[in-house]
């Protein structure tokens, strides 16, 4: 008799608490708890789709899955779990990443294009099997396309880019980087389509950018903003004037390795693209001071400028830069040979220094000493420098560096005085042959 | 203060290292040599050298180094718990929602972890194992990793094997580098990759196995596997018998050459004794297998009195007598038991004299040697005007002659016995 | 291994100031960046076993694996051999004979010095070809009997050394030894070399 009415007082307790869990779902509207859902990744969906059909109802609903990224798991997606998303997802899925997912093929992205006519954002990289088939239907069902990353897909040819700027007139950002087989004919009909085109994306190891190319975008891309013509050794002064001459927003621009540019390049840049914020000419060896004296009287807003191997510069860029570019945080300057503690002196004394440079390189560059560090002590965001293979360094000038700047990581061979604990712990070891022979 | 460094810059600094070694091995790919240089860090200066295709590392460097990247290359095998606390359903590439950390975070083990497409990580883990198994060839785990690499991802056979030498280079000792060897050629004359290489692949191996031999005193682990090659080569149907007969001249021609330096490699011995007992195995008769054996019996007669003192020498001889006289012995009885049936020929009357004369030159062979020996060595030894160090192996002569004679009265005993 | 390492020649002053005319070093066998370090100790080692020798006097000494030896002749011109311990000792002090009586034979070792001989090539002859003792039969024929008794035989270099004298101390002092051998010598041997990481 006791033991079933205290039994039956646990049971209704338990009701209560199982009431007034599910109360949650009826406290919030639909909306509120679709956003609370909205935040959470796949893999967290999928197990709330678990619970309860009330919440498999919320968590599989399309506007949860407006964002997927499936990188995390990679080599384990193949076309089937694309196929079902699409459908899952439909008009909902915006943003779609299937960067690494190396068995997806054609068939799969077929269905999805049809399935996902609202996509804007696709990131295909390194999905290797893919090839002009996938374009093709993009640019048949994907008109509100905005973002394609296509990078090492390499059997990509000029028919997808034909395809690409004949269906998605929409496309802001493109980037085919590593896929050789293209020439200048896509990059033309892409170009002429796609005239909203802000950021073009095309590094190579061996050059299929070179002039005609670059007059295709000049020509027809004047809004674009972020260029990469990484590995472009074809690419002469003539097209990058050009290419500034009709694209003066341009704030982001990589000619690294683009080694026949000279000073001219520089001329141009600082004639027509004012807005110049990130330059990264690694390997453009022919740039001398003079070409860095016009970058730096005219674009202020210069933040980033890698210039390894620019070997010919000197202090003279430095005093330039340090006059010129009052918002400059990150400069790289290794292996310029010719660099000294003077360009580093005027770099210091500069209006970026003190509160704007977070990041300075100057690995390989041998004359250097304990004197640069010295001038660098006032930089208060100095968060970074590289002095690797920079002989008149000492420990000492790193440790004065550090007492003022007690947050900068600086980066040289010295060891470390404090090494850190061995691995396995630290019991006398014996290679085997010792022990058993 | 001063030099205190936070973890991060352990991480930065051992990157750059790593770094440096891949772009080595980009730029040669003909590496001949690897070692650790005991030089303190003194200056701003990369501790990896790279002179005349060889390969060295600066002490100071190696032991963060090590540990570096033995957490790293652990870190990314898979069903690995990452240290940085974690839910029961880790997923191999990390934890689903880290995004944000930059490179040079030590946190960011797990980060730069993730952001890795599956190539990379491959090509990451290689990389790793490559510098955990220059320095610690017994790190098994590291070769392993190798294996599973080479056969998931078809790697050339070979650069594994040019890799391998590297190794042994500096550890020519190590257990670990021959059994790679052996596990590779196995793989690579199971699968069929050798093509027409057959030659190329065996003069390549007996010529590792011979330098790892020549780097370090009694190597058994070369040896053993120069015997492995010998024989899988020997009795294998993939080898064609022109190449076999070569195969056999030329160890004869490069054991010869190294018995006579080496005096007291055990190992070298024991592998010249199998070579022998292959060589055998192609003479058609017994008069054949006994030419072969007293010849060597002549050779190793002249070094015993060229270099006293070696007991290697004396094992030596007792395996030739050991081999020659059964057969000798076998021969004998077969002959024996055939001899009631009328002679067909003259022939086997000769073989049959021929055997017990034999076995009989042999014993009194040994008898001479041994008593010239005691003789010489026993007044050695009571002369006042000899140094120690002649006396010395003039004791070990006369020891090591003491015990031939024991050996020989048994086994002759038993030949007796078994007439 | 019956191996030989090196061959060198001094000159020892009676006050005991010792002056290396010529080495010739076969060090094949050891890693290419151990090789300078080698060398070094190679030549340290012999020039600080003439300089404890006396005229007229040979020493054999024993040290792990290898076997020094050397003879100084009355006139003051020594020779060092430096072989593995198979190699058969007798037909390394005839060999040292043989380096002595070709070098006086052949220069004016009286004033000469490193430099002036520098193109003396016979050492590296004499040591390329009797890597085989065998080759040096035809010697031993030739050559006055050799008086083992009058060889000193010592187990380790340290047996070598004066009352008091430490080798880790005369390491640190030599001038001959760059600092990277010194630092090889130290790590050497703290530890078995084999399990040295």
């Amino acid at each position: 008799m006791k033991n079933s009415q205290h039994n039956n007082h646990v049971r209704s307790k338990n009701r209560n608490t199982v009431e007034e869990e599910s109360l949650i779902n009826q406290k919030l509207p639909k909306e509120l708890l679709l956003r609370i859902f909205s935040f959470l990744d796949v893999v967290a969906l999928c197990r709330c789709a678990q619970v309860s059909k009330c919440w498999n109802l919320l968590a599989l609903d399309g506007s949860n899955w407006k964002k997927i990224d499936l990188f995390d798991f990679q080599t384990d997606i193949e076309g089937a779990v694309v196929e079902n998303i699409a459908r899952r997802a439909g008009g909902f899925l915006k943003k779609l990443s299937l960067r690494g997912c190396q068995s997806v093929g054609d068939s799969a992205l077929k269905t999805f294009s049809q399935q996902c006519h609202n996509i804007e954002d696709l990131n295909l990289e390194m999905c290797k099997r893919i090839t002009d088939i996938t374009c093709i239907c993009l640019s048949r069902n994907g008109r509100k396309l905005q973002k394609l990353d296509l990078e090492s897909c390499s059997n990509i040819t000029d028919e997808s880019l034909k395809a690409l700027g004949e269906g998605c007139p929409n496309l802001v950002h493109i980037n085919i980087s590593w896929c050789d087989i293209i020439t200048e004919r896509g990059i033309s009909c892409l170009s002429r389509g796609c005239s909203k085109l802000q950021t073009f994306i095309a590094k190579s190891r061996d050059s299929f950018i070179d002039n005609e190319c670059i007059s295709h975008l000049a020509n027809n891309c004047p809004l674009l903003e972020v260029v990469n013509v990484r590995g472009a050794m074809a690419l002469t002064d003539d097209a990058i004037l050009r290419l500034a001459q009709s694209c003066p927003n341009i704030h982001y621009l990589c000619i690294t390795g683009c080694c026949n540019l000279t000073d001219s390049t520089l001329l141009a840049l600082a004639q027509y693209c004012h807005k110049l914020s990130t330059l990264e000419a690694t390997n453009c060896s022919q740039f001398t001071d003079n070409g860095f004296q016009a970058l730096a009287k005219n674009c202020h807003y210069l933040e980033k400028m890698d210039l390894e191997d620019c070997v010919l510069i000197t202090d003279n860029t430095l005093t330039y830069l340090a006059s010129g570019c009052p918002r400059l945080e990150q400069l790289t300057l290794s292996h310029c040979e010719l660099i000294t503690d003077d360009g580093i002196r005027q770099l210091g004394m500069a209006p970026c220094a003190a509160e704007h440079l977070t990041i300075l390189e100057l690995d390989n560059c041998p004359l250097i000493t304990d004197a640069s560090l010295e001038h660098l002590v006032a930089c208060h965001n100095l968060q970074r420098i590289e002095l690797y293979d920079c002989q008149l360094i000492t420990r000492a000038g790193i440790r004065r560096l550090r007492n003022h700047l007690p947050n900068i990581r600086v980066h040289a061979y010295f060891a470390p005085m404090t090494p850190p604990p061995p691995v396995g712990g630290s019991r006398q070891r014996y290679c085997r042959c010792c022990v058993i022979l | 203060m001063g030099d205190a460094r936070d973890p991060d810059e352990f991480f930065d600094l051992a990157e750059k290292i790593i770094q440096n070694i891949n772009t080595v091995f980009e730029k040669d790919g003909s590496l001949d040599e690897f070692d650790i240089v005991p030089v303190e860090s003194q200056s701003n200066r990369s501790p990896v050298i790279h002179v005349n295709h060889k390969l060295a590392l600066e002490s100071w460097c190696v032991p963060f180094l090590y540990s570096h990247s033995f957490k790293c290359f652990t870190q990314l095998l898979p069903n690995r718990k990452v240290s940085a606390g974690n839910h029961k359903n880790q997923h191999r590439n990390g934890s689903t929602s880290v995004r944000n950390g930059s490179i040079g975070s030590h946190e960011g083990h797990t980060f730069v972890n993730s952001r890795l497409t599956e190539g990379d990580r491959t090509e990451r883990k290689l990389n790793l194992s490559r510098i955990l198994i220059l320095l610690n060839p017994d790190l098994t785990l590291a070769w392993n990793y190798r294996r599973e690499a080479f056969i998931q991802c078809c790697m050339q056979f070979q650069h594994e094997l040019h890799l391998v030498s590297l190794v042994a280079s500096r550890k020519p000792k190590s257990s670990e580098v021959f059994m790679y060897r052996k596990w590779l050629v196995k793989h690579i004359l199971n699968e069929d990759l050798k093509g027409d290489n057959i030659e190329q692949i065996f003069t390549r191996e007996m010529q590792a196995a011979g330098k790892a031999a020549e780097a370090y005193f009694s190597n058994y682990h070369a040896w053993d596997y120069r015997r492995w090659l010998l024989e899988t080569f020997l009795g294998g149907s993939f080898c064609p018998d022109e190449f076999k007969l070569t195969i056999l001249n030329s160890e004869k021609n490069c054991s010869d050459n190294w018995v006579e330096r080496h005096i007291s490699d055990h190992s070298g011995f024991h592998y010249r004794q199998k070579l022998l007992s292959q060589m055998s195995l192609l003479e058609c008769n017994v008069n054949g297998v006994f030419q072969l054996f007293t010849k060597e019996l002549e050779n190793n007669l002249s070094l015993v009195m060229r270099f006293p003192g070696h007991e290697a020498l004396w094992y030596h001889r007792r395996f030739l007598l050991q081999f020659l006289v059964p057969k000798l012995q076998m021969e004998l009885t077969e002959n024996l038991n055939n001899h009631h049936q009328p002679m067909e020929t003259n022939w086997e009357c000769e073989v049959w004299q021929c055997c017990e004369d034999k076995i009989q030159y042999l014993k009194k062979k040994e008898e001479d040697l041994v008593k010239s020996i005691l003789t010489v060595n026993a007044s050695l030894v009571d002369d006042a005007s000899v140094n120690f160090i002649t006396k010395d192996s003039s004791n070990l002569s006369i020891l090591y002659s003491q015990k031939h004679a024991k050996w020989l009265f048994m086994m002759f005993e038993w030949i007796i016995d078994n007439n | 291994m019956v191996k030989l390492y090196a061959l060198s020649v001094f000159r020892r002053a009676p006050e005991g100031g010792t002056v290396l005319l010529k080495g010739s070093y076969d060090l094949q066998s050891f890693g290419f960046f151990q090789r300078g370090s080698v060398q070094e100790f190679m030549t340290f080692t012999s020039q600080m076993l003439v300089e404890r020798t006396q005229p007229g006097g040979r020493q054999s000494v024993k040290e792990q694996e290898y076997m020094c030896h050397v003879f100084v002749r009355a006139d003051g011109l020594a020779a060092v051999l430096v072989s593995d311990a198979e190699y058969p000792h007798r037909v390394s002090h005839t060999l040292l004979t043989k380096a002595i009586e070709d070098c006086a034979a052949a220069n004016d070792w009286k004033t000469a010095n490193t430099e002036t001989l520098r193109n003396y090539k016979a050492l590296d002859v004499m040591l390329a070809r009797y890597q085989n003792p065998k080759e040096a039969d035809a010697l031993t024929k030739i050559q006055a009997e050799l008086d083992e008794t009058k060889i000193i035989m010592h187990n380790t270099i340290e047996a070598v050394l004066e009352r008091g004298e430490k080798l880790d101390d005369l390491v640190a002092k030599s001038e001959g030894l760059s600092s990277q051998s010194k630092m090889f010598y130290k790590t050497a041997r703290k530890t078995n070399s084999c399990c040295n990481f």
